[in-house]
């Protein structure tokens, strides 16, 4: 069958070493029961594709935070409590998100940063 | 297949196993649970598990469960509602003693390690009050002169969950009010609520004090909603801490 129409693609490169994947995707979801509809965590667990979600896609953990090195403007700006969670994230970058938050649009290229434990940080 | 394989690098898988049930009121219920022998978890007072639940095909279903406990305590404590056709939430009501429950964790920055020094506001609604228990607890051992306010919402009484620790506590300790706020028509359902209504008449019209520091949980869009008014009055955006179910 010849596809006509072009389906955004999501391209995941791991820092680990891992071989990278790259899924399409078609509709705005959900995909699957965890993280904000069409985020980025519920597009890849609904693929087939593992991203830790320690809180169930709830955005208080940050064990789903991806890089986003390519297409940060086809992704929902973050909102306050995403921005409130961020901050706590392992090896924060300025284009760091938190994939049960960030919903696609287009093309994006992530890259998953090898496990950190999610310690306990700023409690005071 | 087991959580540990599942993502090999990740955190480390703890099983832990049901020894009591202690049922607060219908749909409500505390899972005590029992590492074995030589294992700990050391958390901080307000983190949660992340509960690894075999339900429907692979991989587990992943929620997260507050420690209802203190890390002092020798049983770990889930105070968990049971959710209208809710899947996680139903599976842990199925459990009985012997079961066992996976997890990993613990994680979470809505904590506190060290109380600072300035009053202490603690709100919660429902089982929003399970992971402030631990963090007042902490707040009260480690001493200190600053005022401790738990404001805890609850549809009716029988809600208020808890209620003989707070009571106990309050006694004991001057400095620690324990205020329960019941919702009291069904109209305030959907509209601005007696908790809601209440932090914002007594910590935002009522005095010009913006030291506070706040813990803030329920379900739902309550906690946001708190916290960008109190930001927007004026308190320090570190000051504010919630977490929404
Ligand atoms: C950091 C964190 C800590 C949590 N701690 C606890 C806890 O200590 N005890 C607990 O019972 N739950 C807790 N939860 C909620 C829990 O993780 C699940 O969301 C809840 O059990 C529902 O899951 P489910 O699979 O049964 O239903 P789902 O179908 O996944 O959930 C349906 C809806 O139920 C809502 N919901 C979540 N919690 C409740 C609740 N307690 N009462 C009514 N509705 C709810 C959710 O917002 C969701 O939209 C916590 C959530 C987070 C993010
Ligand atoms: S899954 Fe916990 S913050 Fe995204």
């Amino acid at each position: 069958m010849v596809r006509t129409e072009i389906l955004p693609k999501i391209r995941i490169i791991y820092e680990s070493g891992e071989p990278e994947r790259t899924i399409e995707f078609e509709g705005s979801g959900p995909f699957h029961h965890d993280g904000e509809p069409g985020s980025i965590l519920d597009i890849l667990l609904g693929h087939g594709v593992h991203l830790e979600h320690a809180c169930g896609g709830k955005c208080a953990c940050t064990t789903c935070h991806v890089i986003v090195r390519e297409g940060e403007e086809n992704l929902s700006p973050s909102t306050e409590k995403e921005e409130d969670e961020l901050d706590n994230a392992p090896g924060l970058t300025m284009h760091s998100r938190l994939g049960c938050q960030a919903i696609v649009k287009g093309d994006i290229t992530i890259v998953i940063p090898k496990y950190t434990i999610n310690q306990v940080s700023g409690s005071h | 297949m087991s959580a540990s394989d599942r993502s090999p690098g990740g955190p480390r898988v703890h099983r832990a196993t049901v020894t009591r049930i202690h049922e607060h009121l219908p749909g409500t219920r505390s899972l005590f649970l029992r590492l074995p022998a030589g294992e700990r978890l050391a958390f901080t007072p307000g983190q949660f598990v992340s509960c690894a639940l075999p339900v429907g095909d692979d991989p587990p279903l992943v929620r997260a469960y507050s420690l209802a406990s203190s890390p002092e305590d020798d049983e770990l404590e889930l105070c968990v509602d049971r959710v209208a056709a809710g899947p996680g939430s139903g599976h842990l009501f199925t459990l009985a003693p012997g079961a066992e429950v996976e997890f990993t964790g613990p994680f979470g920055s809505f904590a506190l390690a060290e109380p600072p020094p300035a009053p202490l506001v603690f709100v919660g609604e429902g089982a929003g009050v399970a992971p402030l228990r631990p963090m007042v607890r902490r707040a009260l051992e480690r001493g200190g002169s600053q005022p401790i306010t738990i404001l805890h919402g609850a549809r009716y009484e029988q809600e208020l969950i808890y209620r003989d620790d707070f009571e106990a506590w309050a006694a004991r300790h001057p400095r620690l009010t324990w205020e329960p706020v019941l919702r009291t028509t069904e109209a305030e359902v959907g509209s601005i609520d007696a908790l809601e209504g209440l932090v914002l008449e007594r910590f935002v019209r009522a005095d010009a004090d913006r030291s506070r520091r706040f813990w803030i949980c329920a379900v739902g869009a309550l906690p946001g909603r708190l916290r960008d008014a109190l930001r927007a009055a004026g308190y320090e955006r570190k000051a504010v801490r919630v977490e929404q179910w």
